[in-house]
């Protein structure tokens, strides 16, 4: 309770839970980053979100009231307990020719700026001001060590008010401010790479924080930050039940009675050769038992999905109907992996998910942008995980014939049972095999199966000897 | 009636070393023109004047000219790729050349002991007029 009220808001639930509650209150936080990172708009949510008994201050030295309180309007912000002090140049100073060169500017304008912001603060009694930015003080200071000086006692006189203080600054290698860094309590960087913002929390004095790149979008509800799933150091539940089968028996048996709940489970293959079709199989079946699954389709439009899975008797619709299986289609550009995991989280903890079938990995992958597949994948499939949900994660390797390859990205270490779906070719015809790779919970049968998957069901055939001379085989044979 | 006469060419400077002279209750009247300063004369008479050679071209020493023949004191400053003006505005009679950007508490200083010693004169000659 305590340490609630030493807390503040900053108008952004993901930046709360990244900050453990939000800012601590009468302290200052340096939000840092290059042009059209979002610093004012994260600024505007930390205003906005100030109680009803609050007031808010927004310092300005670029924009013009008029604009700033246009740009909160267009994102729905509500800005009616903010004063705005803005300090950017009106138009006279262009058509009058007010620029001038007798003196420094900091002979100039360092003295009414402070006037003006003494007098918003004690006029307004701000309990949040937020400063935009800092960096703009730079170019008026006389040097480095008058700039650090104004900027400390510009703080000292705000915090010793009450306030609690976000300032900006336009870092970059040319202007770079590892002062402002210094002086902060806390430090929010803001950053693009490869297309996908991030923000990260440098520095928080006083508290503990979640590390790392944490994903976030600006549109039109303004900034959100999606924190990166932090997997918990071990199981925060016991698993409700021991196995999930797959509902084809033959592959129960491999399976020595299905995958373990809670495990994640690799279903690895070239294009074409059943892995959806078995994927779902473990979904429909789960609901069969009266568990929740939810299936994501990154790539394969869920009609089709469905379609097939209905000719081959699979029993998903029947599961959709009745609500225990949920089949939602991703469209992998619209998404950014942070906020993929933080959605599929919420369905979890919401509606009691207790499998979850991403399809495929490749897809997901796009959410990055080619980007730290690796780890994001980690961070989701472990959390998922250690809340006792199970994962299926359906990969599609490129190679159809040849050596097995279980994955080419490095992911397999994540899974607890791999099951690995190929094409052979055996005596001038074309068949498919199954078998079972890995499985870290019990034993398992090494035997690689035939199967077929249709006409009216995935049904597995004889076995085809142990996976050293399937791939002997596959690899002297392979044409595809 | 005006204390000091600024002649510069950028409305901005004129801004802002009246508003710094404010602050020292020293009034200026501004001009950029030869015809804004003989103008000028009128409201300030022999009162100092401080002039920033940059932009005015030719011009400049025929108002420095004019300054020197009238009795006016004047400052110049100049920018640091213009000394060489600056220097010249001496055969002109300038009582000091400045560096542009300057430090305004110096030149507050400058002008405040140019208008205090200008003023003493002026009431010197008023005494010796009346004796």
């Amino acid at each position: 309770m305590a340490q609630h009220a030493r807390r503040l808001s900053t108008g952004i639930a993901g930046l709360d839970d990244i900050l453990h509650g939000g800012v601590i209150r009468q302290t200052a936080y340096l939000v840092r980053g290059g042009p059209g990172q979002g610093k004012t708009t994260l600024g505007l949510h930390f205003l906005s979100a100030c109680q009803e008994e609050e007031t808010a201050l927004f310092i300005g030295f670029q924009e013009p009231e008029e604009q700033l309180r246009q740009n909160a309007a267009t994102v729905g912000m509500g800005v009616e307990r903010v004063h705005f002090l803005s300090l950017a140049p009106d138009e006279s100073f262009f058509t009058e020719q007010s620029g001038y060169d007798i003196f420094m500017s900091a002979d100039v304008e360092q003295a009414p700026i402070a006037e003006s912001v003494v007098a918003a603060v004690e006029h307004h009694r701000p309990d949040r001001v937020f400063i935009d930015s800092l960096t703009q003080m730079r170019f008026i200071s006389a040097d480095v060590f008058q700039y650090r000086k104004t900027v400390l006692s510009l703080l000292h006189f705000l915090k010793a008010r009450g306030i609690t203080v976000m300032f900006s600054s336009e870092s970059s290698d040319h202007l770079p401010d590892d002062d402002l860094q210094f002086m902060a309590d806390g430090v929010l960087a803001l950053k693009t790479e490869r297309s996908v913002s991030t923000l990260t929390v440098e520095k928080f004095r006083g508290s503990g924080f979640r590390r790392g790149a944490h994903q976030m979008r600006i549109d039109a509800t303004g900034l959100n930050v999606f924190p990166r799933p932090l997997p918990p150091l071990s199981k925060l539940v016991t698993d409700s039940r021991a196995q999930w089968s797959s509902g084809i028996e033959a592959i129960d048996a491999m399976l020595h009675g299905g995958v373990e709940a809670g495990s994640v489970t690799l279903i690895t293959g070239p294009a074409g050769v059943g892995k959806s079709t078995l994927a779902s199989s473990f979904a429909a079946q789960a609901s069969r038992d009266g568990y929740r699954a939810a299936i994501y389709l990154f790539e394969e439009e869920a009609n089709n999905y469905l379609r097939r899975a209905h000719a081959l008797e699979v029993g998903l619709e029947q599961a959709q109907r009745d609500g225990r299986v949920t089949i939602e289609q991703i469209e992998p550009m619209r998404y950014l992996a942070d906020e993929f995991a933080l959605r599929i989280r919420q369905r979890v903890e919401d509606q009691h998910v207790e499998l979850v079938v991403l399809d495929s990995i490749s897809g997901f992958a796009l959410t990055l942008d080619g980007d730290g597949l690796q780890e994001r994948l980690h961070s989701f499939v472990k959390h998922l995980a250690r809340l006792g949900v199970s994962v299926i994660l359906v990969n599609e390797v490129g190679e159809m014939g040849g050596p097995l390859r279980i994955s080419e990205t490095g992911i397999s270490y994540l899974a607890d049972n791999v099951i690995y779906l190929r094409y052979m070719e055996m005596q001038g015809e074309l068949d498919k095999v199954m078998g079972i790779l890995k499985k870290r919970l019990s034993a398992f049968d090494n035997t690689c199966y035939s199967y077929r998957i249709g006409p009216r069901a995935l049904t597995v055939g004889e076995p085809v000897g142990a996976l050293e001379s399937v791939q002997h085989l596959t690899s002297m044979t392979s044409g595809y | 009636m005006a204390n000091v006469i600024l002649i510069m060419q950028k409305p901005g400077n004129i801004r802002v070393m009246r508003q710094a002279l404010a602050q020292i209750d020293i009034e200026a009247v501004g001009v950029s023109t030869e015809a804004e300063l003989l103008h000028a004369f009128c409201v300030a008479g022999e009162a100092p004047a401080m002039i920033d050679v940059s932009g005015f071209g030719s011009a400049v020493w025929r108002m420095c000219a004019t300054l020197q023949e009238r009795g006016n004191p004047f400052i110049v400053l100049s920018a640091p790729r213009d000394m060489e003006a600056g220097s010249r505005s001496l055969s002109f009679g300038a009582t000091s050349v400045l560096q542009k950007p300057v430090t305004k508490a110096a030149i507050l200083q400058l002008v405040r002991e140019l208008v205090g010693h200008h003023d003493r004169l002026d009431h010197a000659h008023d005494s010796h007029d009346l004796e």
